[in-house]
């Protein structure tokens, strides 16, 4: 609940308080000064009442001034002559007209009884025609009035039922003249009179009722009907009526009796109705302003609170939008000494904290991104120096700590916020890397060395390779001897790697010469050493002159003797006899040579049974001659030549070595060679050679001594 | 060269596929060294599907042979291609080794044995 309405209501609560305290107060002292009125109001009508008693005693007055002055009462009454006072009396016609008596009014007052007294108190003359008249005073009554004081005047109830008011006074003898009292006279009159009297005064309606409650005047009146049901004989007081549509106040006062006790009481209703209504008006108007005040005094209070808590309001809100951040947000506040001037400077200057403070968050975060951008800009600078994945990483690590920066929950972050943290940050991973770089570097530096004496070794193992490869190459006969029967060309393509194809020709006698030629099974060293024992041994044992047969058989046996390796090596060895043009041959599980003939017939040579040398020691080996014809071509050659494969996959074969061998009719062995070989290199077109590449051709030009 | 190894009736089979050369002779003799293990076996080398075998190849058969004598373990091949029977004609291998028409006949012969 907002401070205004609190203090809205608390002065409200407090207002209804106090209203009502005074409304009850006044409400109280009202029905105190009612109570005043109505007892004024009571004692105004009772003073009407003994006026109207009074003004009844003053006619009665009269008719005890005739009484007492008249001469011959006086005498009769010395005399106590009752005759006389009674015929007196009823001659005076004093008597209004009671029970028949038909007084007759003379122009002067008229009384309904009338008592004469002698100086002892004897009852001389009573109006009352009863044998034993009572008295209408007693003894005690009578006794003052007798010792020469005037009777108080008052009501009198006669015979328990008949209500008089009466007066008496002494009668002084007129013979003496020295006032002595001689006797007295006592007159009543009756009570209705008095109540005439006071209707007449007051101007109310008048009621009587007797000490039971039972009415004695007034009962004709339409009011009686409401009066007589508040009729409290006893009680002297003050009562609300309302009949008819007016409004009574009836005052019911208790009338004693001379001799005391209370006789009869007398109800005075006044019609009221006006005075209530003007009352009633009154009240109504006093309510209305009393709550205009009270309206106009709230007003006058809400306007007030609400134009001072419109500037507490603008307070609070300069508040709050300094507690959302917003400082910037100005807000006229006024000055002053009081609590909402001193909370308007406090505002002042917690805005200008604020704006401190913001302005020095903005410097910060200037800062931050100045030194975002220095460490952006060393480690891309840096990262351009670095490799692919280290660049990456590095990259990753500057978004890693940027990201960090503004990451307000990271570790870092905390750090970052001190005048040079992000640097330190920056440096620190920059350190790191730099450390972990190093290490890396130094690892690498090692194993780049260790590489490098691996490659020097590599390095020194190819050559040492190539060295072979180059030997392999050189003890192959490269330059044949000018022979005028015998055309030779030969050459190996090696693989990649060494092998173990190899050709020989060398003469064994005078008139022949060997023809060689082999592919050791697999490749590199072992394959090459393996070639040049083969070839070797070859050699040693053809140049022995065993004949081709006898050579394999030997070779064959030397060879698989100790071959743990089990290598092998396909060797065609034949033996030309230079005279005769017949080729003596044996086959040790190699591709027999292909034939041409002058006519351009490729015929394969004759296979003959044998198998690769070292295979098996002690295997069978044939063989075979024939006799070439001049401008026969032979051509020998490895499964390197057949075997080449092309891009796609495909062999060349034999078909294709057969056609291109056919073409090379009339060329020379060079052109025959060449021919061959280039047509296989068209064929494989540059797809990598697995399998070393050996051509030997021979063209027989037929015997020298021809 | 893609090989694959099956038992078919107590015979081991290796079904040899594509080119056997230089460079994978020695894969080759690895499967075959194998196949034969320390014991006796039975082992037929289908070729039904290869299509060429160099001189290594021939190696590393003779290297299984070799090592499979001692202990009574048998090599034989089926359902050479004809360029391929010539290869082993040619180099004298094909007295080396049983050759069968195919797996079906290699493994009946082991089977008759």
């Amino acid at each position: 609940m907002l401070l205004q309405t609190r203090i809205i209501l608390f002065v409200l609560a407090t207002l209804a308080v106090v209203a009502g305290l005074l409304i009850g107060f006044s409400s109280l002292r009202e029905e105190a000064a009612n109570q005043q009125a109505r007892e004024l109001e009571l004692n105004g009508l009772d003073t009407a009442w003994q006026l109207a008693v009074a003004g009844a005693a003053g006619r009665i007055d009269q008719s005890l001034g005739r009484l007492a002055g008249d001469p011959e009462i006086l005498r009769a009454l010395v005399a106590e002559e009752r005759g006389t006072l009674t015929a007196r009396v009823t001659a005076l016609g004093l008597l209004s007209g009671r029970a028949g008596q038909g007084g007759a009014d003379k122009g002067g007052e008229t009384v309904s009884d009338v008592n004469l007294f002698a100086a002892n108190g004897t009852l001389l003359y009573s109006s009352d025609p009863a044998l034993d008249a009572a008295p209408l005073l007693n003894r005690a009554l009578l006794d003052p009035v007798l010792a020469g004081q005037r009777l108080a005047r008052g009501v009198r109830l006669l015979d328990g039922n008949r209500l008089i008011v009466m007066a008496g006074a002494p009668i002084y003898g007129a013979v003496s003249g020295d006032g002595v009292v001689v006797g007295a006279v006592v007159a009543g009159l009756g009570f209705p009179a008095a109540l005439d009297v006071l209707r007449k005064n007051t101007g109310g309606r008048v009621f009587a009722v007797g000490r039971d409650g039972s009415p004695l005047d007034g009962a004709s009146d339409p009011l009686w009907s409401a009066v007589r049901q508040r009729i409290n004989p006893a009680d002297r007081e003050m009562q609300l009526l309302r009949f008819d549509g007016h409004r009574y106040a009836l005052a019911s006062l208790p009338v004693a009796d001379l001799a005391g006790g209370r006789v009869a009481t007398v109800l005075i209703a006044t019609d009221i109705t006006l005075a209530m209504e003007e009352h009633a008006l009154w009240s109504v108007a006093y309510g209305v302003a009393v709550l205009l005040v009270l309206v106009l005094a709230l007003g006058l209070l809400y306007g007030y609170l609400r134009q001072n808590f419109t500037v507490l309001d603008g307070a609070v809100q300069a508040l709050q939008d300094i507690s959302h951040g917003r400082a910037m947000g100005y807000v006229e506040l006024p000055s002053g000494n009081d609590e909402i001037g001193r909370i308007s400077g406090a505002v002042d200057v917690f805005r200008g904290v604020m704006r401190e403070i913001e302005r020095t968050a903005g410097q910060r975060e200037r800062r931050l991104r100045r030194q975002q951008r220095f460490i952006r800009r060393q480690m891309e600078a840096l990262a351009v120096t670095l490799e692919d994945e280290a660049r990456q990483s590095l990259l990753e690590e500057l978004r890693q700590i940027e990201s960090e920066t503004h990451d307000a929950d990271s570790s870092q972050s905390r750090g970052v916020g001190d005048e040079l943290g992000l640097l330190a940050l920056g440096f620190s991973r920059l350190a790191t890397r730099v450390s972990t770089q190093q290490v890396q570097l130094t690892q690498m530096v090692r194993d780049l060395r260790d590489a490098l004496a691996d490659k020097r070794r590599l390095i020194s193992l190819q050559q040492e390779l190539e060295i072979a490869r180059t030997m392999q190459l050189t003890i192959l006969p490269q330059v044949f001897p000018e022979l005028a029967e015998l055309d030779t060309a030969a050459r190996m393509i090696p693989a990649k790697e060494v092998g173990g194809d190899f050709y020989d020709f060398f003469p064994i006698s005078e008139d022949k010469i060997a023809v060689v030629i082999a592919d050791v099974s697999g490749k590199g060293i072992p394959a090459a050493f393996f070639m040049l024992i083969a070839r070797t041994m070859l050699r040693a044992i053809a140049e022995s002159g065993v004949g081709p047969a006898e050579t394999m058989r030997r070779v064959n046996n030397l060879l698989a003797a100790e071959n743990e390796q089990m290598m092998f090596v396909t060797v065609f060895y034949g033996e030309l006899d230079l005279r005769t043009g017949v080729l003596a041959f044996s086959n040790g599980g190699h591709n027999p040579p292909l034939r041409v003939t002058r006519d351009g017939a490729v015929i394969e040579l004759e296979r003959c049974q044998g198998i690769a040398l070292a295979v098996m020691p002690d295997m069978p080996f044939a063989e075979k001659s024939l006799r070439l014809d001049a401008g026969d071509m032979v051509v020998l050659f490895t499964d390197g030549v057949t075997e080449a494969f092309n891009g796609s996959d495909t062999m060349y074969g034999d078909a294709r070595l057969v056609e291109a061998v056919g073409r090379q009719v009339t060329a020379s062995a060079r052109e025959g060679l060449d021919g061959v070989l280039s047509d296989v290199a068209r064929f494989t077109a540059g797809a990598p050679q697995s399998d070393d590449i050996t051509c030997l051709v021979l063209r027989w030009r037929g015997a020298a001594g021809a | 060269m893609n090989i694959t190894e099956e038992s078919v009736g107590g015979v081991s089979v290796l079904r040899t596929e594509g080119r056997i050369d230089s460079g994978n002779a020695s894969e080759f003799e690895g499967h075959l060294v194998r196949a034969i293990g320390d014991g006796s076996v039975k082992l037929v080398v289908d070729m039904a599907k290869l299509t060429y075998i160099s001189s290594a190849g021939l190696r590393a058969l003779l290297i299984a042979a070799k090592k499979a004598r001692p202990t009574g373990g048998r090599i034989a091949l089926s359902a050479m291609a004809p360029h391929i029977r010539e290869v082993f004609d040619l180099s004298g291998f094909s007295s080396l080794f049983e050759i069968h028409s195919d797996e079906a006949a290699a493994v009946a012969a082991f089977g008759a044995a």
